[in-house]
Order: structure tokens, then C-alpha cells, then sequence
């Protein structure tokens, strides 16, 4: 059984093989063998070799194809795929395409369309939990579209503004 | 002794009033928004009453609203908390003229501090040392020369202001108009009030506050500092007393300045006044003045074996303060750490979500004060403030290994959260020194989120038969894990 789970936009591929409680696990050519003692009320409890007298016990929480794992006190948060390649979403994004950064209130918007906008010029602010966040220009171009207005809310990386480059158009 | 007292707050600091209420056999009133329904506040009160929409304006902030819970519940006085109404003089007032008691200091104190152009006035009359700054400015040609007269760095803050809303570090001209732009909005957002002043920016600061306390007949003691340095985008994120930087001498001295400036403005209950630390000289100048219970409380708690949150409710119901400056002590070490839903390694930006595990830290010299549950929503309408977790042992190198100890205990799932982002410094060296400055998160520690190890890669990939494994109690969806790899049709096989 091959599987991708993400972590931090890393990618990593692996592959399962289950015999009972025991389940034998390739990442990047080495196999590990890890057996499950105990599984429930989110956590897991896993022996990753057969000198190791007291268990691993991790903290779970399983949310879509999101899962919390906290560890020895460190929490990472991973994504599993279903086995189709993805990648970050960061790069997917176009670089004039100004997304919320976090979900909040838009509380001013200080472009219109077609208006020239100078790099590191702010362009919308967002408010959350008390908290006011500036978005501005990547660099100097032109607004091709807006899609938000004041008092509108948003959820984080919801498209706000698309700018285009002033070197592209030439 | 009151029967009856409305909380007028929410999450952990209206918990942790209830249970100084319930310790006293005083009954409480909780009040929350239509967000907040379900909330443990309200659950943790033997009453509740709805005051309005999510946002706080409609609701925490609505102070006809409040105060008619309070009449309409038969509550015979308000505590404001932190935050919300707490430093609000006309509430104060209203609470007053409704013929109940506002828990806390006289709207006149509340005023004469709230105003940080005036307040600083009242202070370097009443002899209290406050920094170079310029206040009635208007207009950027002022704000610049008067910048260009004090010297570069300068801040420029909201009149109005307090806990780092509408505050901003100005190095040159050249960045002063934006600076004013954004700190206008974020003050009157904030406070209802744009007006701004500038002030010298000290670098390297360090934040030491001193915690005062007075009753109605005169009394006023201060129950020694809090070192609160280590802070982002100037709001606190771990306090701790003794500060490792005073020695008594210094000590003395700033409990007197803030006891002169508590006495300046009549007041009374609990306050805290703030001051700028200079490492270099050991110089303090007046910075504000909270006048409300603080966040960071519980530190002064532990060091002085207190209850400041039953004291307030007591001297408010007229009891002397029995203490004299001469019978307070501080003793052991005490730190506590604020459990923010934000994301360090992305701005500290706020994060939402439902809570989908949260286990508490436990053990000797351990306090968890939490205003979340596993269920609880997180939402975008409030302070990203989640927990508080505070610490007490005999000494500083104690208290760390202990935080360090049960940050490493504590879990939370489901929104992005600094717990990390703690543990991390608390191990670096100038935590253990004391180094810390207010800037020192923002401009010299540059954390990653550690990459995970393998087991924890394991961990995740093996959650699928974890979870179906799980007890149904505290399962949420109906297909409990489409991702299984056990439940995959095709391609697996055992060997």
C-alpha cells in the first residue's frame, strides 16, 4: 500500500505492509517495523523496535485528511493525499494573486481596479482577533482585479486582489 | 459580602474570577455573545445571559446590555475582567449609577490613566520618571519634528492606548506618515479615539511592571514586579517574578514609583503600572498604567501567596486590605506562558478552528488557568488567548525546567498554536540569562518549526487503524477515515 502524506509543503511517499498488529514501513529505501499496542481516545501507541520496553504514545487527532501528532511534547500537523502527487500550494498560487493571509474582516481597501500600485504599497487591510494585517503590492503593477470590499469576511487564502506586472504588459 | 456577582468577560479570566467567586460563596452570573453559547464560561456560571450578536461591539462591549443582565439577574456587582469594559471610566460609572458596584478602581483613576498624554503629565507631577516624548501633535510635519527633537527611534502610540493596539516604531521621516495612517485606524478601531503621541523608543528595553493594590480606606502597598519582556508585536507572551534583572535597591525604588503613581490618581483595587526598563542604566520610566486585573496576575500570585482576584471582590465590598508593605513577600520563582491560536512560523498570525484535543499540564507548582475545551470553537470575533499556564518552584533555574516540563506535557489540537514556539525559548540561553528585550522575538530569534521525526511520520500514516479503533464517544464523521490505507481496495496486500 503506497501512500503521500505532507508535512510544511515536504512530500513524503510511502509504502505499508501490514501482518497483524505489526506493520513493515519503506520511506526513501529503509524499512521500519512498527507495532501498534494500543489504539483508541486519540492516541496510539506504537513500539517502533523490541528492545524498547516502554511504548511510543502519541496524541492523535484525525480531522478529514488532516492528522495532529504530538510526540515527545512536539506537535506537527500532517496532510495525507490519496496517492496522487501534490504539491505546495504556495507555488501554485500566481505571484500578482494576493490571497488572505488569515481569516478576518476586510477593514479598508485602498485600490480600485486598473489603478497603478507601486511594490510594497498597501493595498487591503484585514482584521482579525483584535489584530490588523496589511496586504500590499508584491511589486508594481497594475490592479487587474479586486474581489473584496470593506466589511466583507474572508477565510484564510481567499483570493483579495490580482495584480498584474507592469513587465509582463510590455 | 456580595451574593451575587456578574462576570462581565469571557474564556479563561471570567473562569477565573467564578471560581474567586465560588471559593467566597458568592454566585455567579456569566454573560456571553451568540458565539459564546456554549462556551465553558457560561457553563462554568449558575447563571447566563445572552447580551448580544459575536461581535464584541454588539455584545462584550454593549454596556446597556450588560447592565441590564446585572438588574435583570438581581447581581450586585460587575467584574470587568481584563480587556472589553474593564478600563472603560463611563462603564465604570454606569455600573455605579445603576446602584451596583464595579469591581475595580474609581472611574476617576480609570480616566486620569486612560489618557496616556494626561496620564504621563500626572506622573512627572507626581514625581514619577516618565520617558522624552511629544504629545498634541497634529499633522506629519509636527509628528516629524517633534521626532527629529527627541532623536530617531522614536513610537508612535495611541493616546488612548494599551496592550500594543495602535502602536508603531518609527526610525525615520521617511516612515512616519504610514506609521501614523495605521496606528490611527488600529487606535480608533480599537479605543474609539485617534489621537496619537510619540515618545522615545529605548532599545533593548526590557518590560517591568509592579503590581499595586489598595483598598477604600487609603491603604496601598504594591505586591512587587512582574518582568514581562518577552513579547511580539508588543503584547506579552511569557511573564515571570522575580525579574531577573532588579536587585532590591531597584526594586524598592520602582514599588515606591508605583505606589506614588497609584496614590496620584486616587486609587484603589488592583492596578498595575507599567515601566520601560533600561538594562544599560537601570533606569525605569513610567510607561501606563493598567487599571484592571492583569493577564499575568497568577505570577504575582504564586510569589506572594495572594489572591488577588478574591482580594479585589473583598476590598470592593469595603474590607480593609490587612497587609502592610513590611508583612508582603516574595518568595520561589514563578513564569507563566500564554497558549496563543496563532502561528509563529507565519507572523503570528491568528488561527480558528474547533479544538480537537486540549490536555492540561499537571504536577506540583503547576497552574493551568484555560478558557478552551476539546469541542470549543475558536473563532475570528475575539483574542487569540487560549491558556494560561503558570509555574512556581523555589528558584528561576527550577520554574524553568518546570515550564519547560509541562509545555512538553501540554497538547493541543485543531487550531495552530505557539506551544512550540515556547518551548523553544525557554530553551535558549538568553531566556536562562535574562537577556530578553521587548524586541528581541521580532528582530533576533528566528525559529522554524522543527521538521518532524520519524515516529511522528509513523504515528500519522498509522492514525487510519488508530482510528477505527477509537471509542465512537469522541468519533465526529460518519466515514471514519476515507484516507485509511487498511480501508483502500486495491493495491495492498499483506507480505
Amino acid at each position: 500500500m503506497k501512500l503521500q502524506i505532507e508535512h510544511n509543503n515536504r512530500l513524503y511517499s510511502l509504502d505499508l505492509a501490514q501482518t497483524g498488529k505489526t506493520t513493515v514501513v519503506t520511506l526513501d529505501g529503509q524499512t521500519y517495523t512498527v507495532e501498534i499496542l494500543r489504539a483508541g481516545e486519540g492516541r496510539l501507541d506504537l513500539r517502533f523496535s523490541a528492545s524498547q520496553s516502554v511504548p511510543s504514545s502519541a496524541v492523535l487527532s484525525v480531522d478529514g485528511a488532516k492528522r495532529w501528532v504530538t510526540l515527545n511534547g512536539q506537535t506537527f500537523v500532517f496532510t495525507l493525499s490519496a496517492g496522487v502527487s501534490r504539491r505546495g500550494g504556495a507555488a501554485h498560487a500566481a505571484a500578482g494573486e494576493l490571497r488572505a493571509p488569515m481569516p478576518g474582516q476586510i477593514r479598508a481597501v485602498s485600490v480600485a481596479e486598473g489603478e497603478t500600485v507601486s511594490k510594497g504599497q498597501t493595498l487591503v487591510v484585514i482584521e482579525a482577533m483584535k489584530m490588523e494585517l496589511k496586504v500590499a503590492a508584491p511589486f508594481e503593477g497594475v490592479v487587474k482585479m479586486l474581489k473584496v470590499r470593506p466589511g466583507q469576511t474572508v477565510e484564510k487564502d481567499e483570493l483579495l486582489v490580482e495584480i498584474a506586472s507592469k513587465m509582463n504588459e510590455n | 459580602m456580595f451574593r451575587k456577582i456578574l462576570v462581565a468577560n469571557r474564556a479563561e479570566i471570567a473562569i477565573r474570577i467564578m471560581r474567586a467567586c465560588r471559593e467566597l460563596g458568592i454566585a455567579t452570573v456569566a454573560v456571553h455573545s451568540s458565539a459564546d453559547r456554549d462556551a465553558p464560561h457560561v457553563r462554568f456560571a449558575e447563571e447566563a445571559v445572552d447580551i448580544g450578536q459575536a461581535a464584541p461591539r454588539e455584545s462584550y462591549l454593549n454596556i446597556s446590555n450588560v447592565i441590564q443582565a446585572a438588574k435583570q439577574t438581581g447581581a450586585e456587582a460587575i467584574h470587568p475582567g481584563y480587556g472589553f469594559l474593564s478600563e472603560n471610566a463611563e462603564f465604570a460609572e454606569a455600573v455605579a449609577a445603576a446602584g451596583l458596584t464595579f469591581i475595580g478602581p474609581p472611574a476617576s483613576a480609570i480616566r486620569a490613566m486612560g489618557d496616556k498624554a494626561e496620564s504621563k503629565r500626572t506622573m512627572r507631577a507626581a514625581g514619577v520618571p516618565t520617558v522624552p516624548g511629544a504629545e498634541n501633535l497634529s499633522g506629519e510635519t509636527e509628528f516629524i519634528e517633534a521626532a527629529e527633537r527627541i532623536g530617531y527611534p522614536v513610537l508612535v502610540k495611541a493616546a488612548a492606548g494599551g496592550g500594543g493596539k495602535g502602536m508603531r516604531v518609527v526610525r525615520s521621516a521617511r516612515e512616519m506618515p504610514e506609521a501614523l495612517e495605521s496606528a490611527r485606524r488600529e487606535s480608533q478601531n480599537a479605543f474609539g479615539d485617534d489621537r496619537l503621541l510619540l515618545e522615545k523608543y529605548i532599545e533593548n528595553a526590557h518590560h517591568i511592571e509592579i503590581q499595586v493594590f489598595g483598598d477604600r480606606h487609603g491603604h496601598l502597598v504594591h505586591l512587587f514586579e512582574r518582568e514581562c519582556s518577552v513579547q511580539r508585536r508588543h503584547q506579552k507572551i511569557i511573564e515571570e517574578s522575580p525579574s531577573p534583572l532588579l536587585t532590591p535597591e531597584i526594586r524598592e525604588r520602582m514599588g515606591a514609583a508605583a505606589v506614588a503613581a497609584a496614590r496620584a490618581v486616587g486609587y484603589f483595587n488592583a492596578g498595575t503600572v507599567e515601566f520601560i526598563f533600561d538594562p544599560r542604566t537601570a533606569d525605569f520610566y513610567f510607561l501606563e498604567m493598567n487599571t484592571r486585573l492583569q493577564v499575568e496576575h497568577p505570577v504575582t500570585e504564586a510569589v506572594t501567596g495572594l489572591d488577588l482576584a478574591q482580594w479585589q471582590i473583598r476590598v470592593a465590598a469595603g474590607e480593609p486590605f490587612p497587609y502592610r508593605q513590611a508583612d508582603l513577600t516574595q518568595r520561589g520563582h514563578a513564569i507563566e506562558c500564554r497558549l496563543y491560536a496563532e502561528d509563529p512560523a507565519g507572523g503570528f498570525l491568528p488561527s480558528t478552528g474547533r479544538i480537537l484535543q486540549f490536555l492540561e499540564p499537571r504536577g506540583p507548582g503547576i497552574r493551568v488557568d484555560s478558557g478552551i475545551v476539546t469541542g470549543s470553537e475558536v473563532t475570528r470575533f475575539y483574542d487569540p488567548l487560549l491558556a494560561k499556564i503558570i509555574v512556581y518552584a523555589e528558584d528561576r533555574p527550577a520554574a524553568i525546567r518546570r515550564m519547560r516540563a509541562a509545555l512538553k506535557e501540554t497538547v493541543l489540537h485543531g487550531v495552530t498554536s505557539n506551544l512550540d514556539f515556547l518551548q523553544a525559548i525557554l530553551a535558549r540561553p538568553e531566556f536562562a540569562e535574562g537577556k530578553i528585550h521587548t524586541r528581541w522575538v521580532e528582530t533576533e530569534f528566528d525559529w522554524q518549526p522543527p521538521e518532524p521525526p520519524l515516529e511522528a511520520l509513523l504515528a500519522a500514516v498509522l492514525a487510519g487503524s488508530a482510528l477505527e479503533n477509537r471509542n465512537p464517544k469522541i468519533e465526529h464523521s460518519v466515514e471514519p477515515d476515507p484516507f485509511s490505507p487498511w480501508k483502500s481496495g486495491s493495491g495492498f496486500r499483506i507480505g
